[in-house]
């Protein structure tokens, strides 16, 4: 592999336990080709819809939770990235997941977005989330490392 | 622990004099040097700013460094007089900031990075920002965080 064939690599962040091996293989790349590491998390809308019905907290509790708990993500990564000595930046953003994805990869000029694979997800949720990766695949202008 | 318990008027710098970020970076620093090295602080956190500004956007910034001479967290909120160039994510000038210290150790961990999301969700607030920018008292300062944290 080109020892700089990444300069930009965008690392998308999901507050899930998946976290941990998307985030060690983005900061391996990033380090193999001294690339500059955006780490983005996206409060998905779907998300705040679906757990509004399932739960008894308003919309806004809601927001503010998912938010908070991507930050924490993001602060998370971007604290393994800069251990690391990788020059990293957090983002967070709201909307549908794989629209954003997209949308900032493009905007931030991403040579490489990182993702995780939903494996250990069940039903429609997995369905979901395997279908957010596909879009995302087939939509970005840039290659897409699916980290499963 | 909620961000406005974690506060106190000795924590809290308003219209500080800097023209450039190792200016804001000191003065932040400078409430909680007492018993450490200044100048370990300061390096520590200017390291760390040359890995990815902690800028934010939007005036906002939250220079955070963990570091091992750091016993206890702590939380210094700070207000510029004027604007100073942070290489801020959307190339702002920043003007509001928190410093966030935190200790090396495990446990200390989720405290810390629990700590920087609750200052990051609060400031995504043009409300909050607005207010910030605009009060003259540190009380005024805890009296605003207290108001709009969950």
């Amino acid at each position: 592999m080109d020892e700089h064939l990444f300069g930009k690599i965008l690392l998308v962040v999901e507050g899930s336990d998946m976290d941990h091996a998307v985030m060690a293989s983005a900061i391996a790349r990033a380090m193999a080709n001294k690339a500059r590491l955006i780490a983005l998390n996206v409060v998905d809308h779907m998300v705040i819809n679906r757990l509004k019905r399932l739960s008894e907290q308003s919309t806004a509790e809601i927001e503010i939770e998912l938010e908070e708990k991507g930050w924490k993500a993001l602060y998370f990564a971007e604290e393994q990235a800069k251990d690391q000595g990788v020059p990293t930046m957090i983002l967070q953003e709201s909307g549908v997941v794989e629209n954003v994805v997209v949308s900032e990869a493009t905007r931030l000029n991403a040579d490489l977005i990182v993702l995780g694979y939903p494996r250990k997800m069940q039903g429609q949720a997995k369905r979901l989330a395997q279908g957010r990766v596909e879009k995302v695949v087939e939509n970005a202008e840039c290659s897409v490392l699916i980290v499963r | 622990m909620k961000l406005s318990e974690s506060l106190n008027a000795d924590r809290i710098v308003l219209d500080f004099d800097a023209k450039k970020k190792e200016d804001a970076i000191g003065a932040l620093a400078d409430p909680v040097v007492n018993g450490y090295d200044r100048d370990t602080i300061l390096n520590e956190i200017i390291e760390r700013e040359k890995l990815g500004s902690t800028g934010v956007g939007q005036g906002v910034a939250i220079p955070h460094v963990r570091m091992a001479e750091v016993m206890e967290p702590a939380v210094v909120f700070g207000r510029s007089a004027k604007p100073v160039d942070f290489d801020a994510i959307d190339d702002e000038p920043c003007s509001l900031f928190f410093l966030v210290l935190g200790p090396t150790s495990a446990d200390a961990q989720d405290g810390y990075l629990k700590t920087m999301a609750k200052i990051s969700r609060l400031m995504r607030s043009a409300d909050v920002r607005s207010k910030l920018a605009s009060v003259a008292t540190a009380d005024e300062v805890i009296e605003i965080i207290a108001a709009n944290e969950a």
